[in-house]
């Protein structure tokens, strides 16, 4: 398994408008503007925000999925730089087999296809799932397809993950295998993560350090560092003293608080 | 095969029997029956005859060709236009009208058109079953790829998959089974515009042996010639289900899961 070198992130003013309609000269909807971020190499930053405030819209302009509007990324080594994009659906092709899937990433990375056919049965393997490396992901459970998305993300080798919601649709109790095995690898090759997420204990969780966005056009209004210890939990580590402090704070920052119901006006 | 497969299928092969026997007494017993609609006996001595003096094949084989010739036209065209109209707004707003105006017409009636401006060969049968076969091949094609799973395209990018692998590995597995969709339907079509298109004008073919026979008040003859067509259609349309069901073994195996 290759040690992959993990890679910083610089967002720079960056702003990112849809156009209502193709032509359109206007400047068009604002779905985040202003947004300043930077992770360090090997950093876990997590992103909370109330929905529709553009964390998404933001993950796919750093990945460079869509067009910035304005401003800059800078990832740590240059343009070339590997992202693993972990979505929110496992985003597997239905007509390939989990082995398939992630020899096509091995393959786009540039490997050959016999070295691709064996790296991905060590990765399914890695993941608990060597015996189901022939079936299709619709024969696959939701935790299953999940850990093969993840073993896809991990083969193409990246230096930053890139992870948009990506525990989300699991149950809760999936959501814990998946969330500790995504944490055991990241202690094995230690890739830097941008993690948005709607659930504040998930963030908190998992992350060196919380940005909070506000509502559309999104912006960063907060930055809050979790120092827990590692090596997290995904379900313990909510029980370690000064976890409901740090989450407090987090839900402080959104505008509520637990002595009043309801938004602070 | 599941044991629940097998009755149905038992019963659809009794239901042929019974119906076969039902025309064959029905010539014997009621009068006129047989110069009205022939028997099956008539017909299977009939289809033996033609098999062997070489008239079947003489009248199939120009028929098949203007089928599969309307359904590959049609489908290429299909395709193309439906992919145009899915990409190009401006493709959309500009042929929309022509498409819905061309889809509102029954097609048939342009078959004398047709033949007058295309000869009694085989070119203007083509060209009739393809004015029918494209519009749907066009809608379904339009809608398998607005359909495409955004996912699956931003997850290929996101590991810098090139235009080709993009086709290759997403575009067209998703329009697959849009486009066996549209085959299935499209052999029916292309043989009703190969079909009329004899009726109308032709020298050979299966529509122009009905016409024929029927202008000499051969009845057997035109039924042979119709049940042809129809086993022809059922065994093309079985065709592409046996191709589907490898092409999308992905999906059937997934629906396999309890």
């Amino acid at each position: 398994m290759p040690l992959t070198s993990s890679t910083g992130v610089t967002v720079a003013d960056v702003a990112v408008r849809y156009r209502l309609r193709a032509g359109q000269t206007e400047a068009g909807v604002p779905a985040v503007e202003h947004v300043s971020l930077s992770a360090a190499p090997g950093e876990f930053v997590a992103i909370v925000g109330p929905s529709g405030c553009g964390k998404s819209t933001l993950l796919k302009a750093i990945a460079g999925l869509i067009p910035l509007s304005h401003g800059q990324v800078t990832l740590g080594s240059g343009p070339a730089t590997r992202i693993g994009f972990v979505f929110q659906t496992d985003a597997l092709l239905p007509w390939r087999t989990a082995s398939g899937n992630i020899e096509l990433a091995l393959r786009l990375a540039g490997e050959r296809a016999g070295t691709a056919r064996l790296r991905a049965g060590e990765l399914l393997a890695r993941v608990g799932l060597g015996e189901s490396s022939d079936k299709y992901p619709g024969q696959l459970s939701g935790g299953m397809r999940k850990r093969v998305a993840l073993a896809r993300a991990m083969a193409y080798d990246p230096a930053l993950f890139v992870m948009d919601e990506s525990f989300s649709a699991l149950d809760a109790q999936t959501r814990i295998q998946v969330g500790n095995f995504f944490l055991e690898i990241l202690a094995q090759s230690g890739q830097t993560v941008l993690f948005v997420t709607h659930d504040i204990e998930e963030a908190v969780t998992l992350a060196d350090r919380v940005l909070v966005m506000s509502k559309g056009p999104g912006r960063i209004i907060a930055s809050i560092d979790i120092k827990l210890p590692r090596p997290r939990d995904y379900y313990a580590t909510r029980f370690v003293p000064g976890f409901r402090d740090l989450q407090q704070s987090v839900w402080d920052t959104l505008g509520y608080s637990h002595q009043q119901r309801g938004p602070r006006s | 095969m599941s044991r629940h497969a097998v009755l149905p299928r038992i019963a659809s092969v009794l239901l042929i029997v019974v119906l076969l026997l039902a025309w064959q007494l029905a010539g014997i017993y009621v009068a006129g029956a047989k110069a009205l609609a022939s028997t099956p006996l008539l017909v299977i001595d009939r289809f033996i005859t033609m098999a062997g003096d070489g008239e079947l094949w003489n009248n199939l084989a120009p028929t098949l060709e203007e089928t599969f010739g309307g359904l590959l036209l049609g489908l290429v065209i299909g395709v193309a236009g439906g992919v145009l109209m899915a990409r190009s707004r401006l493709a959309a707003v500009v042929l929309d009208p022509y498409v819905v105006g061309i889809n509102g017409v029954p097609r048939v009636a342009l078959g004398p058109f047709f033949v007058v401006w295309f000869g009694i060969g085989i070119l203007s049968k083509v060209l009739l079953a393809v004015s029918i076969v494209f519009v749907v091949v066009l809608f379904n094609t339009r809608e398998g790829v607005e359909s495409i799973n955004e996912d699956l395209v931003d997850a290929l990018r996101s590991m810098r998959a090139s235009r080709w692998d993009m086709l290759r590995h997403v575009v067209v597995p998703s329009l697959v089974p849009w486009l066996l969709a549209s085959i299935k339907i499209g052999i029916g079509l292309a043989l009703t515009g190969a079909v009329v298109g004899e009726l109308v004008g032709a020298s050979a073919g299966l529509g122009w042996y009905i016409t024929n026979s029927l202008n000499v008040i051969d009845m057997t003859g035109a039924v042979t010639a119709l049940l042809v067509m129809g086993v022809l259609a059922m065994l093309m349309y079985y065709a592409v289900l046996i191709i589907e069901r490898r092409a999308l073994a992905w999906r059937n195996d997934a629906r396999a899961r309890p």
